[in-house]
């Protein structure tokens, strides 16, 4: 009542504000248990009502009070002004208690934000293999996820790529899909079996979090033949793409990790990617939907898919619009690995000028002159020319800065052409440390051809293959 | 394991026999580099580096065998390459004129 400064509550507004029914309630009272900052947009709410001169809506408001223990409780009120006889009679008005919403949202924000931190920055180029991922976090009141995928290069020129899904949500799900990752980083590493790499994540998640599951696909990918073996921990089966359509891959089957302890659980299968397909790793948010059973969404995966090709980018934007609508009710990793296909046309790659390429990169041209007949020797000696190509480009083209290289490969009427192309500038021209390159290129080659420019340097391979092969 | 190249040294009396298996490659020859010359002992006379299981190696990898002799010379061991005439690399080591610097291990 306005004109006798009375303010009631009910039972749950004593709750709320953590007061005692003996509390003298009259509007200061109440305004007093009000943040001070928070309380100047109720007074202009209140002023403006007022100033109606009729019934007038005092409009939703977010405000903090501190209970008698020192708690904060976040409010959101409204109400209403009523008038008699022209004059402002009493203010009725509800009020919520927030905090737990708040809260929440909180802590989806920084789960979501401690989530993208985790996953990787961007995807490594590797000559001869085509990479696309995308993640997109569950919407709306549900928390994020502990969705995660990597891909690692190994040393020897595999490439090892995993995707994983930690079971929950928050925080702790995230934090753990973090610890997981690095540790699976480190394990394939060192370790070549991707049943051992699991095996290892297992014991490792068994041991920080024994409460806690998660599923994995883990595989390792030898470029230069297209097998890839892989290890699954209760993970949704991968699909592969390729010219005769979509398929699942079934086989290297075990339950997830943190759910047992068989050392020997995690078995390995093996799928062979030919020249121009599409491996399809994803968690179980694509595939899932309320009320739908799991294999109407495997199935609708599989034609999608087929229907869209075997182009990487294409595959993971294609999928995400075919698969997931405008609300996500959980999160969804995908992770699609690719290989170039080996074909009439010239192919030509491009990666970081690292020494690091050089192996993948020998796995790619080996199984690309392979294709086009050449024998074991022309193989060597080709491989072993770009390498130099590549090397001396590493090496000299961009001093310490980063720097990319091309190569491009062309086979016409049995006659191999390679151009390594670098966008540099040698510190000297082609100073050819200890002066082995060049005499080996020009050994192994039918013809080298240096092109020193401003923007860059060609070097310009070529060799007739003997058998007369051509793609 | 997944590195490129492995070395297993081994000691045949006087010898220290080092054995590299896999591709070497400016990706990895420093670290081979450390590798052998921290685990051959200093008590062998003789290093034999044996080649016979490369089946890559390019002009980085020329360089690193010449460096790693000539660091072993320097602790007065003597350094001698084994490398079978059938070896994918043999034609490498032969452009480069190895033969001329590392003495060949004939046994």
């Amino acid at each position: 009542m306005i004109a006798t400064n009375r303010v009631t509550w009910s039972d749950e507004m004593y709750r709320i504000y953590g007061q005692p029914r003996s509390l003298d309630l009259r509007l200061e009272t109440a305004m007093d248990l009000i943040y001070e900052e928070d309380r100047e947009p109720i007074r202009g709410n209140l002023q403006a009502a007022l100033a109606a001169g009729a019934d007038a809506d005092v409009p939703l408001v977010q405000y903090r009070v501190r209970r008698p223990d020192g708690e904060e409780r976040v409010l959101e009120g409204r109400g209403r002004m009523i008038f008699a006889d022209g004059l402002p009679e009493r203010i009725v008005g509800i009020v919520h208690d927030i905090t737990e919403a708040k809260r929440a949202e909180r802590e989806h924000r920084v789960a979501e934000t401690l989530q993208r931190s985790l996953l990787p920055d961007g995807l490594p180029e590797i000559p001869g293999i085509s990479l696309a991922a995308r993640y997109v976090p569950a919407t709306a009141d549900l928390e994020v996820g502990g969705d995660w995928y990597d891909v690692v290069q190994l040393p020897n020129g595999y490439v090892g790529a995993a995707i994983g899904d930690v079971a929950g949500h928050g925080l702790l799900a995230a934090s753990i899909m973090g610890q997981l990752r690095m540790a699976l980083r480190a394990y394939a590493l060192s370790e070549e079996s991707p049943a051992e790499v699991v095996r290892r994540t297992h014991r490792l998640l068994h041991r920080v979090a024994p409460m806690e599951m998660a599923t994995l696909t883990y595989l390792v990918l030898n470029p230069d033949t297209g097998e890839a073996r892989f290890s699954s921990a209760g993970h949704p089966p991968p699909l592969l793409v390729d010219a005769d359509g979509a398929r699942f891959i079934r086989g290297g089957l075990a339950p997830p990790l943190g759910a047992i302890l068989q050392p020997d659980a995690y078995v390995e299968a093996t799928a062979v990617l030919a020249p121009g397909s599409a491996l399809v790793l994803y968690t179980d948010g694509l595939i899932e939907r309320r009320g739908v059973s799991l294999s109407v969404g495997l199935d609708l995966l599989q034609a999608e898919a087929a229907g869209i090709g075997t182009e990487p980018e294409a595959l993971g934007d294609g999928l995400l619009e075919a698969m997931v609508g405008g609300e996500v009710d959980d999160d969804v990793a995908l992770l699609i690995v690719g290989t170039v296909e080996i074909g009439a046309e010239p192919v030509r790659l491009t990666f970081p000028a690292e020494p690091s390429v050089l192996a993948p990169l020998r796995h790619f041209l080996r199984r690309w002159l392979r294709e086009a007949g050449a024998s074991v020797e022309e193989v060597h000696d080709i491989l072993l020319a770009v390498g130099e190509a590549c090397s001396n480009a590493i090496q000299h083209a961009y001093g310490a800065r980063p720097g990319t290289l091309e190569v491009e490969l062309t086979i016409t009427d049995g006659n191999a052409t390679i151009e390594v192309t670098d966008r540099g500038r040698w510190r000297e021209a082609i100073r050819d440390e200890g002066g082995h390159g060049i005499p080996l290129m020009s050994r192994l080659m039918d013809s080298v051809d240096v092109d020193h420019a401003e923007d860059g340097t060609v070097v310009r391979l070529r060799r007739t293959l003997r058998a007369g092969a051509s793609v | 394991m997944t590195e490129l190249a492995e070395v297993a040294i081994t000691r045949e009396g006087e010898r220290s026999v080092v054995s590299i298996t896999g591709e070497v490659d400016l990706s990895n020859v420093l670290e081979l580099a450390r590798e052998i010359e921290d685990g051959v002992e200093s008590e062998a006379s003789v290093v034999v580096l044996d080649l016979s299981r490369i089946t890559y190696l390019d002009s980085a990898g020329i360089r690193f065998l010449l460096q790693v002799a000539g660091r072993l010379q320097l602790r007065r061991q003597e350094v001698r390459l084994r490398i079978p005439p059938s070896s994918p690399i043999r034609s490498t080591v032969d452009v480069a004129g190895i033969a001329g610097a590392i003495p060949l291990d004939e046994e």
